[in-house]
């Protein structure tokens, strides 16, 4: 199989590599310092991501046809909000659950994302 | 087997029949030969090496085919009969041979049959290739080879030498060197005088490649006949280093060469997902202008290879132009470019790095956003907004002509050239409505 790039940058924490990392927490593979690192990067650039799909200007010829896309991105946008609070809890109260749940609802966003939101 | 397995095996066939060595290639083209006869998708691996462009790979189609003979003999010997008939309009002496070779894996006596039958044909050259043929069967009604041996053509009297050359000696082959002999043409002469044994044959000396770096990539761009040699090296080169690679033939595209060597090269790239960039590439380079279809040409191409990461931004950035050109009016115009919008922010929150890659451009990306964001600008069809977006578009397309590279540049065109055309018939018609 073929890189995508040659020179590849140092990864940096994303939605898309999310769930291996949640899949390490519970192997014991990844720290929690780690986990509270994507956190920190993942929370703000949602809240920041949907605040823009609000306040994007639509204009009013298009607004029927693009009811549909955007009520099913804002509904991505809430499972990855869900994800991130499970997160939270688990790191609160360390409680598995909360990671196997937040990975499956990462692994169903990925899933519609790769075929198109 | 299960699907999955022969996927990836064929996979690997894909590689090991371009390999350069007659060790790795051989054995896999014999195995590509036996999947191809019961499984679809190793057949079409197995055309796609048939109807390459490259004669070379075209020879290994044929050693992969001939294993297909004894279970598929109608087939084969259909698709056999059908290239010697090719020979007469395109004629390739080593294909034919190769042609002939295969008839050789045809079951009972279909293969002399069919031989003999050609021994009579009217052009020469496919007569000379039944004649050097004639040395796979051992049993030929008596007389025959002397009567091929007075063929008036020296092509297959040649032919029969080099058949006479892997033949047991007996009565009749003695015969037929015998009227060999009373042929006029010197170079006849110096050939029987090699079957003879009277000089040994010539020593053949394995001589080492030269370096291929990107002096030579460049110079073969601009070569009008690359042979597969060069091909092969080139293909290892451009793997090696896809960056560069990539780059260096997006250079070469405008050169003498460069479309040839893509063409070339998308058949001999052992990689399949590179093959299929490059086929891509080819289709596009090789449009006729106003080509409306090519959008949705490429995007099938792409589509064979469904799963590949290293495709992906490709054929993301194809997808687009191929909904960005299919709107018929502006205001679907205004729906594509917010959809667009929406679809990349979401893309990037979840990875950022989903649509960079080496497979595509890094400037066309930016073209497609800033062609949404001109698009979603557009509020309401006033004759205002109209001419706005016409004079946006027509400034965008100044830029995608100096700073954008082909082929990606192709496709866009396409996309400017029907939303200018979309546009300026709206404002003709507002403008005509206006009057009226």
């Amino acid at each position: 199989m073929l890189p995508k790039a040659n020179k590849k940058d140092e990864e940096q924490p994303n939605f898309a590599s999310f769930s291996t990392t949640l899949r390490g927490v519970l192997t014991g593979s990844v720290d929690s310092r780690t986990l509270e690192r994507y956190q920190d990067t993942l929370v703000p650039q949602l809240e920041d991501n949907r605040k823009r799909l609000k306040s994007m200007p639509i204009p009013a010829s298009a607004r029927t046809v693009l009811r549909p896309v955007l009520a099913k991105t804002e509904a991505l946008y809430e499972k990855l909000a869900a994800a991130l609070d499970l997160v939270e809890d688990f790191l609160h109260d360390g409680t598995r659950e909360c990671l196997e749940e937040a990975i499956s609802l990462l692994d169903v966003v990925g899933d519609q994302i790769g075929h198109g939101v | 087997m299960p699907v999955s397995l022969v996927l990836a095996k064929l996979e690997a066939l894909h590689q090991e029949v371009r390999e350069a060595e007659p060790d790795v290639w051989e054995p896999a083209c014999h195995q590509l030969g036996e999947l191809a006869i019961d499984n679809q998708e190793a057949y079409r691996a197995l055309c796609d090496l048939l109807l390459s462009s490259i004669p070379e790979l075209r020879l290994r189609g044929l050693v992969a085919l001939r294993i297909m003979g004894p279970a598929k003999p109608r087939e084969v010997m259909t698709f056999l009969t059908e290239r010697v008939a090719e020979a007469r309009t395109h004629y390739d002496p080593i294909l034919l041979d190769a042609t002939f070779f295969a008839f050789t894996s045809l079951p009972g006596k279909l293969g002399p049959m069919l031989v003999s039958g050609y021994l009579k044909d009217p052009f020469d050259g496919i007569r000379a290739a039944a004649a050097a043929a004639l040395c796979f069967w051992p049993d030929w009604p008596a007389g025959l080879l002397a009567e091929v041996a007075s063929d008036p053509s020296l092509t297959v009297r040649a032919g029969l030498i080099a058949a006479l050359e892997e033949m047991k000696p007996s009565e009749e082959t003695a015969r037929a060197v015998e009227v060999l002999g009373q042929s006029p043409e010197p170079a006849l002469q110096e050939l029987l005088t090699e079957l003879r044994g009277e000089r040994p044959q010539g020593d053949y000396l394995l001589r080492e490649l030269p370096p291929f770096g990107y002096a030579q990539a460049r110079e073969l761009l601009h070569s009008s006949q690359p042979n597969f040699t060069q091909i092969n090296r080139l293909e290892e080169w451009v793997t090696e280093d896809l960056e560069s690679g990539l780059s260096l033939l997006r250079e070469g595209l405008e050169a003498v060469g460069g479309r040839r060597v893509v063409h070339h090269l998308s058949d001999a790239s052992r990689s399949s997902e590179l093959a299929t960039l490059l086929r891509a590439w080819s289709r596009i380079l090789s449009r006729p202008e106003g080509d409306e279809e090519l959008l949705l040409q490429v995007a099938g191409i792409l589509d064979q290879n469904p799963e590949s990461s290293f495709l992906s931004p490709f054929r993301e950035f194809v997808y687009a132009c191929a909904e960005a050109g299919d709107c018929a009016e502006s205001f679907e115009m205004v729906a594509w470019a917010c959809t667009q919008q929406v679809t990349e922010a979401a893309r990037n929150l979840w990875d950022p790095q989903a649509l960079e890659g080496i497979a595509v451009c890094p400037e066309a990306p930016e073209f497609l956003s800033e062609l949404a964001q001109m698009g979603s600008e557009f509020e309401t069809q006033s004759l205002y907004q109209l001419s706005s977006l016409d004079q946006g578009l027509s400034r965008l397309r100044a830029d995608l002509d100096r700073r954008c590279p082909r082929p990606e540049r192709d496709l866009l065109q396409i996309v400017l050239e029907r939303w200018q055309r979309l546009v300026q018939t709206e404002l003709q018609s507002f403008v005509g409505g206006e009057s009226a």
